[in-house]
């Protein structure tokens, strides 16, 4: 595995010399798809302990 | 628990498993359950709820078709059940139906005893028309829309709990779905047709040989454009399972089943499913007259589902996605053969979907986050803003929570005002409430102190007021109030600082210093951001030893001193520890009770830290390399894909991680070079690009 990190390291620091600004708070569409898949990362999980959901097949 | 409180239904779909599979034991069974029958299934259940202290049950009126009962009889048969259950166990009433009969009073009963109802709907009017016929032959499809309508009215909506489809490989997918998130249910769910290895299920019209998973899979992808708008009980279970968490449906995943059946006649039997097995497959022997839900849960057919990963046969044992699949629905394993020793007949679709549902969440390029500190940190920020913007949508309903999140607007879009708005969004435990509110109960007032807070550090004039529901008035990143009692509070912010007024016009200003104004401390940290000691949040709760409670002033004092000569002995023996990727791996202490072991926690951002009141320096320093590499990992997960979820490369990164902290360079080397082994498609580019990395660690310390 050669990968050069090197270079697209000082590229991704050279990004960060100026302050960057987020996407304005009210910009942000949470139910897009671009935030559904971030934050499904987190979301997915439903907790280490688990909720107590209808598990029963035949009824949501 | 799921009541049959009706044995006949007036629709004849030809794929129900109560009437047209192998177990016909409805025709030897009461019409209707009877008021001593009921009465006695209260019992039995309010018996075994006090025994095993249950703090939750959930009953589900089902049959047939249970609305055939009538509103009058569902009325006694929810008052008996609420009487006897609600003051041992919170009670969760449901009703599953076909919907053709529901009426306005239907739901008055409903309404007054909160039943959720779902109903079955299999798509448009042509999709639901090829099964779902009344006894005449003619479309339900009207009459079922119809009940959806009632349920939408907004005296009803709190009950509609959602629609359940099963699966006709002859219908479109993406139809049937639009088709029913026009209904816009809270929830929806596809079922697999009841089958097994004796009656498979019908072949798709081509030549794939994972046609239900082909089909299955559109309907994710336009769930995702969608922005997976409306919860998909499947789809939400291989998610969850893929990322480390639990099953959330009997029909997938290795959670064990808990599911008792009663009839009209009071038998209890195994999962309904069962009936599509063979005749009596689901019986026990049991009933509610004879025996109590403690026998039947020591019945062998109920043990069987209980037993996880030994629970299934041996082929899905050693499948790699089993823990997501967890050999599928129980009796769709069946056959005359072995019984249930077998893989689902549904199997290579099973192992498709979930493959597919991987594969479509997993971003394989190469995430900037990994390549520094600061990437990483902005990357963090961004998801904590989006969490925010997804709770700030019910929290607006509430005029206190709308001006909060103008409040977060208006600094936000001011360049002096966001840095300081990102400072707080960036303490750990801000994540973990937004993540809370979004599962669970939303907390309004956590949403209002975090907008207090960053008004206040921005020095922005604003005046926030919402109900506190305790007396402690927590800020984040700056402090606590220890108010007289819950009730209104008021923070005035103005721009030489801030108070903060209560209900009976009490005022307290924090820079005065009073008495019931708690600040955090901090450990000044030469040649870095001071550390926050934090043991004040209420959402610092998140690690496996518990926390300390606030600390007296004295042991926080000697707290600090520990912190601050660990601090040194870092500068003398590990100078550039901090520096690089580990850059902000810890930025806020937790203490934890005495004894605890240095940990990071779950669900929390990156930069929290928790330890011991009575910690050693010497004991931290040691395992301080390991934790940075801990958390790296697992802040890099939240905002990048490292590989497919749940697969093996996963586990070796985590090793290869704590082996290098832990100085075991000889078994870093070797979990390295199995990771270097796997097929390329196992590690993302992102993946990849950490896995150089920490070669290039291993090279350094020990090369």
């Amino acid at each position: 595995m050669n990968l050069s990190v090197t270079a697209q390291e000082r590229r991704a620091a050279t990004s960060m010399s100026g302050r960057r600004r987020h996407v304005p708070l009210s910009a942000i569409d949470p139910r897009s798809f671009t935030a559904a898949r971030a934050t499904g990362r987190v979301m997915d999980p439903h907790g280490e302990r688990g909720v107590r959901p209808v598990t029963f097949d035949s009824a949501v | 628990m799921v009541l049959k409180i009706h044995s006949r239904c007036n629709l004849a779909c030809d794929h129900c498993y109560v009437y047209e599979h192998a177990d016909q034991s409805w025709r030897a069974r009461p019409t209707v359950i009877t008021e001593e029958t009921v009465r006695q299934v209260a019992e039995r259940l309010a018996e075994y709820a006090k025994d095993r202290k249950l703090d939750s049950l959930c009953v589900i009126l089902h049959g047939g078709e249970p609305l055939l009962a009538g509103a009058a009889r569902l009325r006694t048969i929810c008052a008996e059940l609420s009487r006897r259950l609600s003051p041992i166990s919170a009670l969760d009433l449901r009703i599953h139906t076909n919907g053709v009969t529901l009426r306005p009073d239907h739901l008055a009963v409903f309404r007054e005893f909160g039943v959720k109802v779902s109903i079955s709907l299999d798509g448009d009017r042509a999709a639901n028309d090829r099964h779902r016929l009344d006894r005449r032959g003619r479309s339900s499809h009207d009459r079922v829309l119809r009940a959806i309508e009632l349920l939408r009215t907004p005296q009803n909506r709190h009950l509609y709990s959602g629609l359940l489809c099963t699966v006709d490989l002859a219908n479109d997918p993406v139809a049937v779905h639009d088709a029913l998130t026009a209904l816009e249910p809270p929830r929806i769910d596809y079922l697999l047709p009841h089958s097994t290895w004796e009656n498979p299920p019908p072949p798709g019209p081509g030549d794939s040989a994972t046609p239900y998973a082909d089909w299955l899979l559109k309907i994710f992808d336009r769930w995702e454009q969608q922005g997976r708008r409306i919860p998909v009980r499947t789809f939400d279970s291989v998610l969850s399972t893929l990322r480390g968490g639990p099953s959330l449906t009997e029909a997938l995943g290795l959670a064990p089943s808990d599911l008792a059946v009663v009839e009209t006649d009071g038998g209890i039997e195994q999962a309904d499913s069962l009936k599509t097995a063979y005749d009596g497959a689901p019986e026990t022997g049991y009933d509610v007259f004879r025996h109590g839900f403690e026998e039947f849960a020591g019945h062998p057919g109920v043990l069987a589902r209980q037993r996880g990963l030994d629970g299934v046969s041996a082929t899905c044992r050693s499948c790699p996605v089993v823990k997501s699949c967890g050999g599928g629905l129980y009796a769709h394993r069946y056959s005359a053969e072995r019984g249930f020793d077998n893989p689902s007949v549904y199997c290579a679709d099973l192992r498709a979907l979930v493959d597919g549902i991987a594969e479509r969440v997993t971003e394989r390029g190469v995430a900037a986050p990994v390549y520094n500190a600061g990437e990483l940190h902005f990357a963090q920020v961004d998801l904590v803003r989006t969490l925010l913007a997804r709770v700030s949508e019910s929290v607006k309903g509430d005029p206190a929570g709308h001006e909060a999140w103008r409040v977060l607007a208006r600094l936000d879009a001011d360049p002096a005002a966001a840095a300081h708005l990102d400072r707080v969004l960036a303490h750990p435990f801000v994540a973990t409430s937004l993540l809370r509110s979004l599962r669970g109960p939303q907390d309004t007032s956590r949403f209002m102190a975090l907008a207090a807070a960053a008004a206040v550090r921005a020095q922005a004039p604003v005046t926030l007021g919402w109900e506190q529901p305790g007396r402690r008035l927590y800020l984040p990143t700056l402090g606590t109030l220890t108010l007289p009692e819950p009730g209104h509070v008021e923070v005035e912010v103005t721009a030489d600082g801030h108070l903060i007024r209560d209900g009976r016009g009490r005022r307290w200003v924090p820079g005065e210093r009073p008495e019931a104004w708690r600040p955090l401390e901090t450990v000044a940290a030469p040649g870095g951001p001071p550390l926050l000691v934090d043991d004040a949040d209420p959402y610092r709760e998140c690690f496996a030893a518990p926390v300390a409670p606030p600390l007296e002033a004295s042991d926080l004092a000697v707290f600090r001193k520990r912190l601050s000569r660990t601090r040194e002995l870092l500068d003398e023996r590990r100078p550039r520890w901090s520096e690089g990727h580990y850059a902000g791996t810890v930025t806020t202490i937790v203490p934890l009770i005495a004894g605890a072991a240095p940990q990071t926690g779950a669900g929390h951002g990156l930069g929290a830290l928790g330890v011991a009141v009575d910690f050693e320096p010497e004991e931290l320093l040691r395992v301080l390399p390991r934790i940075a590499r801990e958390a790296r990992l697992a802040a890099l997960r939240r905002t990048a894909d490292l590989h497919p979820p749940g697969n093996r490369a996963g586990q070796l990164l985590n090793e290869a991680a704590g082996h290098l902290g832990d100085g075991e360079y000889r078994a870093a080397a070797r979990v390295l070079t199995e990771l270097t082994l796997l097929p390329a498609s196992e590690l993302t580019g992102t993946g990849a690009v950490l896995a150089a990395q920490l070669w290039g660690e291993w090279a350094q310390r020990h090369g």
